[in-house]
């Protein structure tokens, strides 16, 4: 009896201290779920610091919104949420097997996460242009009241979901490069599901904060 | 040596024999190995944090502020809480005993991830170092708590102190993630929820707290890094923030926090009270479900840390209302092993002196805590010694000496050796009486209005602080000789057999020190750990029949 | 009592709120099976082109790879994805609430309502992604385990914080427009339209009668004013019923001070004694905070005229 057994009819990327495939797909899944739940913790203290301020600032938050242009803000969530769509039909090519589909969908994902960074971009330079900088740097008399806390918490809030944006891009043009080099397949999707749900993570997210923030009257 | 050929295979190596040189241990995915690496880790920033305490104490001997001037005291204190917290209690019961026990109580071969405790005990390194630099570099005195605006506008390597405590965080979420994940998927055929080991039950409500609250620190960190370098206004009041916002944030975190410092003390109770009183558990569905509830509960009374900030009245109310459940599943679970001891064999090894050692110190710990969350009371005891001793008997009675205690019982089975018993239980009783020695008189002086953190105090309080300063050299020097022991026992005490404490959960029945893979077989479970009279096995019995 | 009410409509919010979470996905499932009705069939079809049954040819993969049908032979059922209806279905769900979400903030409605529909909209479209896109509908029970108490959690910390923001006594600065725009006024940053602004409140009169005073006459003094300081707090509570018109009234008087020009504070009523010098005046100098708590006066005299003959 060797001293490390699993199933040998185990395929090859199940590691040997689980039973089987299957329980390591579960565990793997579990473990994302857990992950997206800290994560979920982590943006609930920006989604807290708005709450606080805007119940205390009203006529600020009021000023402050109109500052930031809602079409822009509508078009990244349009964006972001195609993007979840294209995400979710790759995992489905995926798992039917379309490999070349599936990748495509994943680097259209990716170009439209692109095109959201670059929205960004025009929007925080309309910014910058204005004299809005965060925090003590900022120059802007446009917004009346306590501007300084409103946009601290929305360069904050959308910066950090804009960070968490870049990363996802990045895993998931790893995660192109896994499938077509035949790691990740229909069997083996865990790493496909996975990176799904941290993609669609990052669209709940904006989908709370485009509201929150851009459509406060 | 016999030589023949009766198919026999060399003998397994123990995980410490299995690999040699440094690479294979901090590369090591080996949970065994993990824990051990923890644990050296946590003793030593333990003793760091000692030191702090040790300078902390001396100065405190006399009313005047002589050893140290004001700031260099703030530091001291600052560095002790931060060390302690951060890179001790949170880690070390978890960490270290969690991580070794967890899968061999499961009968597993590994965690869930390996590779992400392997990442979990680099990034506590990462953090720790961070942290550490501060000191370096001049040190901080906002207190652990960094409370603003002080702490978003002092100048100092406040930054790296917060960003060793972000990094932190994670190495926390790791760790909880790994422990959820195994236990939900990896326990053996048989091991049903209800038959569970409670130290599992206790690892699981830990880890979920670390889980969801971390997070929450991770972007108080985060924001206070960005309020000092930017000046967002989010937290200080000049800018338009509310400092009191600070405390809510900072303070939802570090309430549950004490939980994941408690929980797995609890759980290191259970097992060892069954353990050394030969008695099955009493009210094992109370215990598992008051962690649960513990869990629960305590995150929603961090509100009784900010009694006298600020916060409005009738929030103060509620959160004190809500801080007088807790007693309730607390005390169900110390009842529960009270009565457990009845009518058992008690045998006083060392692990048993530390549950009673447990027992007394986290009885008056938790009464404390109760008197602390009366609102009335609490408006004259905040930030008094009082509730400096408070949570020393808690937090250092209840979870760090539990954790030693625990080392004390599982020790045999890390490193197949004995201590020496004798030395430990009169050394055990040395802690416990200096423990006393060094806090007990803090109640009185706090009571009587001596202020925390303060450098100096008025004379008429100076008799009882050095009753506190002697009782912490001794308690220092008592931890040393432990210390002293443990050691000498891994490497030349005697050799333990698999099992020396006479135990039922899976652990003990693999050998000492396990193999790499833990077990040589997939064991089987058909009731708890705790079934020493047998009753379990007939009833398991009776159901089998029944149904044939 | 205000504060409970607030705490009690926070609760309901709140509750409200998670119910839409929960109730929703039945409400997003209307949804999708509308939708996917009309534009699943006609406008995707080219999509489905690529369904089971189609030959695909892998570009590293020498042979042909047939697709096998959309019902996997997996027993595992996680393998199965969801129908392209579905997905599309929820896809356009999510387009139209959005439209949805801009269309209301346009219509302008009151500020404080507005923020509910927005997050009500919003709870919406997550289920939507969280059940179909995660595939937490039909997933194992853990993960709704994990989704529950997670917002459990964060639930606990929106409401007891607010609990406390929102039961505290203590005023934020006053918010209105313009007096933010007197402080930044006040402290040097330029806004439009304010520059003739020097601070201190707007007297509409101040006045002493009679005019002329001679020697045993009480003079009476009044003011008026506007945007004093802690009359928008009057105004709440008066509006709020706790204090009656007369109250608000003698209230908002107390926000000015009388000060007559012996140096004496808070009388309206001055008697001219033989000390008032004839031909000289006596003054009564309203004094006020504005909402800046910039400190403004006001004088208003009368003259002090030599006592007439009895005759």
């Amino acid at each position: 009896m060797g001293a490390s057994h699993h199933a040998s009819d185990q395929p090859e990327w199940v590691a040997p201290f689980f039973e089987s495939a299957e329980q390591q797909r579960s565990a793997a899944s579990m473990g994302m779920w857990l992950f997206l739940a800290q994560e979920i913790l982590f943006f609930s203290g920006l989604f807290m610091a708005y709450i606080a301020y805007r119940w205390l600032y009203p006529q600020t938050w009021l000023s402050g919104a109109e500052v930031l242009n809602k079409w822009m803000g509508a078009a990244n969530t349009v964006v972001l949420l195609t993007s979840s769509l294209t995400m979710v039909l790759a995992i489905r090519d995926l798992q039917l097997k379309k490999t070349v589909m599936a990748v495509r969908w994943i680097w259209i994902t990716v170009g439209l996460a692109g095109m959201f960074l670059v929205v960004k971009a025009f929007e925080y330079a309309h910014k910058f242009h204005m004299g809005i900088f965060p925090g003590s740097h900022y120059e802007g008399g446009a917004v009346e009241g306590m501007a300084g806390v409103f946009f601290g918490i929305y360069y904050t809030a959308t910066g950090l979901h804009a960070l968490h944006v870049v990363i996802g891009m990045g895993l998931l043009g790893w995660l192109a490069m896994k499938i077509r080099n035949g790691s990740v397949t229909a069997e083996n999707d865990v790493l496909a599901e996975n990176l799904g749900l941290y993609w669609h993570l990052v669209d709940l997210v904006w989908i709370f904060l485009f509201p929150m923030l851009y459509l406060v009257k | 040596m016999s030589t023949e050929t009766e198919a026999v295979e060399a003998p397994e190596p123990s995980y410490l024999a299995a690999h040699r040189g440094w690479k294979s241990w901090a590369f090591s995915v080996d949970h065994k190995r993990i824990a051990v690496m923890y644990l050296v880790a946590t003793t030593l920033f333990m003793i760091a944090g000692g030191v702090m305490a040790g300078l902390v104490r001396i100065e405190l001997f006399t009313a005047a502020g002589d050893l140290l001037d004001a700031d260099q005291y703030n530091r001291a204190f600052t560095l002790h809480g931060s060390i302690m917290v951060f890179l001790v209690i949170i880690p070390a019961a978890p960490a270290v005993l969690g991580n070794f026990v967890l899968p061999l109580m499961l009968g597993a071969r590994d965690v869930a991830f390996p590779k992400l405790n392997l990442a979990s005990f680099h990034v506590y390194m990462l953090g720790a170092s961070m942290l550490l630099m501060a000191m370096v570099l001049g040190s901080f005195d906002t207190g652990w708590t960094f409370y603003t605006p002080y702490s978003s506008t002092t100048v100092g390597p406040v930054a790296w102190a917060l960003t060793g405590v972000f990094i932190l965080g994670f190495s926390s979420i790791l760790t909880g993630l790994n422990f959820i994940v195994t236990i939900h998927k990896m326990r053996p055929p048989g091991m049903t929820w209800l038959r569970l080991p409670l130290m599992l039950w206790s690892m699981y409500a830990t880890s979920a707290v670390q889980i969801l609250a971390t997070p929450v620190l991770a972007i108080t960190v985060l924001l206070l890094i960005i309020e000092r370098s930017i000046g967002i206004g989010i937290f200080d009041p000049t800018l338009g923030g509310d400092p009191v916002l600070f405390q809510h944030f900072f303070w939802f975190y570090s309430h549950p926090a004490v939980y994941i410092m408690i929980l797995p003390a609890f759980g290191i109770v259970s097992e060892m009270v069954a353990v050394h009183s030969q008695r099955s558990i009493f009210g094992y569905k109370g215990i598992a479900g008051s962690s649960l509830a513990i869990a629960i509960v305590g995150s929603l009374v961090w509100g009784h840390h900010m009694f006298t900030s600020g916060q409005s009245i009738y929030s103060s109310v509620l959160f004190s209302f809500l801080t007088f459940f807790i007693a309730v599943p607390t005390a169900i679970k110390v009842f529960s092993w009270v009565a457990t001891m009845y009518k058992g064999r008690i045998q006083f090894t060392p692990p048993m002196m530390y549950v009673f050692s447990f027992l007394a110190l986290f009885m008056i710990g938790g009464l404390t805590g109760v008197v602390l969350g009366a609102l009335s009371i609490d408006v004259h005891l905040h930030d008094t010694y009082y509730v400096v001793a408070h949570f020393h008997y808690v937090m250092m009675g209840g979870a760090i000496l539990t954790y030693i205690g625990g080392l004390h019982h599982w020790w045999p089975k890390m490193f197949g050796r004995m201590y020496p018993m004798r030395l430990a239980n009169i050394t055990s009783a040395l802690v416990f009486i200096s423990f006393n020695l060094t806090f007990l008189p803090m109640f009185v002086v706090g009571s009587r209005g001596m202020p925390r953190r303060y450098y100096e105090y008025i004379a008429s309080f100076e008799s009882l602080n050095q009753i506190a300063t002697v009782g912490a050299i001794c308690l220092g020097a008592s931890l040393f000789v432990t210390l002293g022991y443990l050691i000498y026992g891994a490497f030349r005490g005697e050799i333990a057999s698999e099992n020396p404490w006479n135990a039922k959960s899976l652990e003990w029945q693999t050998a000492s020190p396990p193999i790499e893979h833990n077990f040589h077989y997939q064991p089987t479970v058909s009731s708890t750990p705790y079934d020493y009279d047998g009753a379990e096995a007939e009833e398991e019995q009776k159901v089998a029949e029944a149904s044939k | 009592m205000e504060i409970l009410l607030n705490l009690l409509v926070s609760f309901g919010l709140v509750a409200v709120g998670i119910c839409f979470i929960i109730l929703l996905p039945t409400v997003g499932q209307t949804l999708v099976g509308v939708f996917s009705a009309v534009l699943g069939e006609q406008a995707f079809s080219f999509l489905k082109r690529e369904e089971s049954g189609t030959v695909v040819r892998r570009v590293d993969n020498p042979g042909p790879v047939i697709v096998p049908d959309v019902e996997e032979e997996h027993d595992d059922h996680h393998h199965e994805p969801a129908s392209l209806e579905t997905y599309l279905g929820v896809y356009g769900a999510l387009l139209v609430l959005t439209v949805a979400t801009v269309g209301v903030s346009e219509l302008g409605m009151v500020q404080r309502h507005a923020i509910f529909w927005a997050l009500v909209v919003a709870s919406m479209k997550a289920s939507l992604v969280i059940a179909w896109f995660m595939h937490v509908k039909g997933g194992p029970s853990s993960t709704h385990m994990i989704l529950g108490t997670s917002a459990f959690f964060m639930v606990v910390f929106f409401t007891l914080t607010m609990a406390d923001l929102a039961t505290r006594d203590f005023a934020f600065a006053e918010e209105s427009p313009e007096t933010v725009v007197k402080e930044a006024v006040r402290e040097g940053r330029t806004a439009a339209g304010w520059s003739d602004y020097s601070g201190g409140p707007t007297f509409i009169s101040v006045e002493v009668t009679p005019a002329t005073a001679h020697e045993g006459t009480t003079l009476t003094c009044s003011a008026k004013a506007t945007d004093l300081y802690g009359e928008a707090k009057l105004v709440e509570l008066k509006e709020a019923g706790e204090i009656n018109a007369e109250e608000f009234e003698a209230r908002r008087q107390e926000l000015i001070t009388l000060r007559w020009s012996d140096g004496t504070d808070g009388r309206k009523a001055y008697n001219v004694t033989r000390f008032d010098r004839v031909g000289g005046v006596v003054t009564c100098t309203a004094i006020a905070l504005d909402e800046v708590m910039v400190e403004g006066s006001k004088v208003a005299s009368a003259t002090v005229v030599e006592t007439p003959d009895p005759t």
